[in-house]
């Protein structure tokens, strides 16, 4: 059960939200949508179809410094602020919960995630979206507090303590509406079983759809920069003009990347596009779900969007294993 | 909260240049415990940071050895380094050799090149322990006579074990003779020299990456079972603790899993030799 919240009382959420944190939310840019820092409720657009880069960036920020060196020593650089992301889509939220698996023991992620506030928001699911197919359009407590849409209000759903001091609040209410099911459902373009596609994605090594997508793909890593699960990094030192001074920087890497799988002297594991693209999806659809139980994939559908050669990765999981 | 990121400072106490490219280094460490196999990240602030395996023994207290072949930024920087100057480490990380599982069992090492450098630490282990272990037999190959690492060790290994060294070439790097009296030949050929069965021996492979499959075929044609075989591997850890995503060779980390493997356990997987 959830509590009512009038649309033009949203307005008064975001101002309390606001003052405690810094809030990021959807807002339109040319003719996109991108995540970005609000301070007018009226920026926000609420009703976006998808933002080009996913949340991950307040997260795990594309280049941040992890130790700076101070008289040859290491100092930690350790993130003090507090976030809250607006307005995420289901699978947003849940690729969150995602990382979350990965960087439980990371000091600079658990830093900035401890202090953060995330508000989901119904979606209307577009033509790229698969996120039924990975399990990531049901509501966990990586949210907050989620705000279902109907006709002309929102239902307001609170999953931790942040999320319900925020419930507790006048501008919800004072109705209680009672909602059967909280989950975002349609009719996906192509049907696949994600976990028996991972299951024998290592037998499916040679299938051709590896090397006729390679052939089209431009290696260009978009794909990955806007996936909102894949995380793999690169650390590198940073200098000034003295090498003592200077920072260790973790940027975002991809294993797209000619250079990813290499090593000192030059051998290469993954020398061949094949292979590498490959790797998203081994990795994505298999060595993920031996982790952690479920794919790092929330069926966003970004990377068919953003992709410049036009390659559709619900074609490719429809070709390993089509319904 | 630990930093699982943060290195922790350690002092130079010893250099020894094994050949023109390599160079052991001995780093001062305290309460540090690890077992052959296992690895750890380097740092040089400013440069950067770069897995190395260990190559001293457990049994050996108070620092750690690391073999060295300067190949990138951060060990070319390390090799500038001098005695009394400071280096960061963080480890040691990954599992190493089984020696739960081999105990009592001989065991045939089979070393290409750097990787001489795991090896050395496992084998120094077992011979410390040698009556926990059967018939040891080392197999070691470089590219040149004066590529050959631990050369001040070849008597000690020739008394302790069944040693056997071979070069691909006797010519010295610049084409001029050497004076090489010994065999001649990738390490493979050695297995013709062996003069006895290791088909219920334990085999433990390090060396560059073409080396494997050939040395697991002459372990096979020797009647070896794949499940007696461990290779270490090598990839780029550069989180060494399974994030990063660089030393993933489908579902193992070689940063976590590894980098010594069961070979029938990575057999299957593509790209993991």
């Amino acid at each position: 059960m959830g509590k009512k919240i009038k649309k033009e009382n949203l307005e008064k959420l975001f101002a309390d939200i606001g003052k405690e944190y810094k809030i990021i939310a959807p807002i339109k840019k040319r003719e996109n949508y991108v995540f970005a820092e609000v301070e007018d409720f009226s920026e926000i657009v609420l009703d976006y179809p998808m933002t080009i880069l996913p949340p991950k960036e307040f997260i795990m920020p594309y280049k941040e410094p992890i130790f700076v060196f101070e008289n040859g020593e290491f100092g930690e650089v350790i993130p003090n602020e507090k976030i809250a992301l607006f307005a995420l889509h289901m699978c947003d939220v849940n690729a969150i919960g995602r990382l979350d698996f990965v960087f439980w023991n990371d000091l600079y992620y658990k830093a900035r995630r401890e202090k953060m506030l995330i508000v989901g928001i119904s979606c209307k699911p577009i033509e790229t979206c698969f996120c039924k197919s990975t399990g990531a359009n049901v509501l966990t407590n990586t949210c907050d507090l989620f705000l279902k849409a109907e006709e002309d209000y929102y239902v307001g759903f609170s999953m931790t303590e942040k999320g319900r001091k925020l419930l507790s609040q006048l501008y919800f209410g004072p109705e209680t509406v009672y909602v059967r099911e909280v989950k975002i459902d349609y009719d996906e373009k192509l049907q696949f079983d994600i976990y028996a596609i991972g299951k024998r994605i290592l037998e499916d090594y040679n299938n051709p759809v590896w090397e006729e997508t390679a052939k089209n793909c431009l290696a260009c890593t978009n794909c990955t920069l806007v996936c909102p699960l894949c995380y793999c990094f690169d650390v590198i030192d940073e200098t000034f003009v003295v090498p003592e001074e200077g920072k260790r920087i973790r940027c975002w890497d991809s294993c797209l990347l000619l250079s990813f799988a290499r090593v000192a002297g030059g051998h290469n594991f993954r020398k061949d596009l094949k292979a590498r693209y490959r790797n998203v999806y081994t990795h994505k659809f298999r060595t993920f779900v031996d982790e952690f139980g479920v794919p790092s994939c929330v069926g966003c559908g970004r990377c068919t969007t953003f992709c410049p050669a036009e390659i559709d990765m619900r074609e490719i999981l429809f070709r390993l294993g089509g319904a | 909260m630990e930093n699982i990121y943060k290195p922790f400072k350690s002092k130079i106490l010893k250099i020894v240049e094994q050949t023109c490219d390599t160079k052991v280094f001995r780093l001062e460490v305290k309460d540090f415990k690890y077992m052959p196999g296992q690895f750890v990240e380097l740092s040089i602030p400013g440069i950067g940071e770069a897995p190395i395996s260990i190559t001293s023994s457990p049994h050996e207290e108070g620092y750690i050895d690391l073999c060295v072949r300067r190949v990138g930024n951060v060990t070319n920087a390390l090799h500038r380094m001098n005695v009394g100057d400071y280096v960061w480490i963080r480890g040691p990380y990954g599992v190493g050799f089984p020696f739960e599982t081999i105990k009592g069992k001989d065991i045939v090492y089979v070393a290409g090149g750097i990787g001489m450098a795991p090896l050395r630490s496992s084998l120094r282990y077992v011979l410390h322990k040698k009556k926990d272990f059967g018939k040891v037999t080392l197999l070691y190959g470089a590219r040149t006579p004066a590529d050959l690492l631990y050369k001040e060790e070849f008597d000690i290994w020739a008394k302790e074990c069944n040693f056997l060294v071979t070069v691909d070439s006797d010519k010295l790097p610049d084409g001029k003779p050497s004076g090489w009296k010994g065999n001649i030949g990738v390490v493979t050929t050695l297995f013709a020299k062996l003069g006895y069965s290791i088909k219920d021996a334990i085999g433990i492979v390090c060396g560059p990456p073409a080396m494997y499959k050939f040395v697991i075929q002459e372990f096979r044609k020797a009647g070896m079972p794949d499940s007696s075989i461990y290779i270490s591997l090598e990839r780029h850890m550069k989180c060494g603790v399974g994030k990063c995503q660089h030393c993933q060779i489908n579902n193992r980390y070689v940063c976590i899993d590894g980098p010594v493997f069961n070979y029938a356990d990575v057999k299957h997987l593509p790209e993991s030799i």
